[in-house]
């Protein structure tokens, strides 16, 4: 059980980080600046990665207890329910009749749509999760697999900072439909 | 506000690194917070450009 419940940590971050390395994909392989409400949910992502991410990391320096399971999926849950807001807003902008939607779509579904189903999938594996909850406090085995999983995961949050960065420049926000990375100059 | 958002993500996972419970949770309620308030400000303009 202990295993399964490392495995299962492991597994988000990784699904998680995945999906974000596919966006850079969109991003930088197609072309398609990501619009705010896309980097929104590349957020709501990370914060939901947070969880499974925090756990291992607590795991790592000592005995885990119930409270912890909690505290950690409670973060991803959150974070599902703020991401999923994101994704279920920018659906139904363009849920008309006709409307193309933004971007090309992945597997026949934009990587908005892509997003609510993400996010549905974190609130059910943390709650798989908290189902699970130990009786007692006890010692998590994290092997360099999952400290792996971590690297990879904070590599992708380093590079999504430098690529918003690049994006956003010195202004407040992203424009809604961004042309260009404004660091390196605005579009006239 | 984005840039912003990015550089608290790291900070928070640092703290999580080094075991810095109550500054992760400090920076993670912040985060939360600047996350709803961009959210917020997006799905307001988005509103205000529909209407």
């Amino acid at each position: 059980m202990r295993s399964l419940r490392v495995n299962l940590a492991q597994f988000c971050i990784l699904a998680i980080t995945g999906v974000l390395i596919a966006a850079f994909g969109v991003q930088f392989g197609a072309g398609e600046l990501p619009c705010p409400l896309c980097m929104l949910q590349r957020m709501g992502m990370i914060l939901a990665a947070f969880g499974p991410a925090w756990l291992l990391m607590r795991a790592m320096r000592g005995p885990i207890d119930a409270r912890d399971y909690a505290q950690c999926y409670g973060i991803s849950v959150l974070a599902a329910i703020v991401g999923g807001a994101v994704s279920v807003r920018q659906t139904l902008l363009h849920i008309a009749p006709g409307d193309p939607g933004f971007g090309e779509p992945v597997m026949g579904l934009h990587l908005y749509t892509w997003g609510i189903v993400i996010f549905a999938s974190v609130c059910i594996v943390s709650g798989i999760q908290l189902l699970m909850l130990p009786k007692n406090s006890e010692r998590l085995h994290i092997g360099i697999r999952a400290k792996c999983v971590l690297f990879l995961f904070a590599a992708v949050i380093t590079v999504n900072t430098v690529a918003v960065f690049a994006l956003e420049g010195f202004h407040w926000v992203i424009p809604d439909d961004p042309t260009s990375y404004r660091l390196f100059g605005d579009a006239p | 506000m984005d840039t912003i958002i990015f550089i608290l993500l790291c900070s928070c996972f640092l703290a999580m690194w080094h075991g810095k419970r109550k500054a992760a949770g400090l920076l993670l309620v912040l985060t939360f917070v600047a996350v709803i308030l961009l959210f917020n400000h997006h799905a307001t303009d988005a509103l205000e450009i529909s209407l």
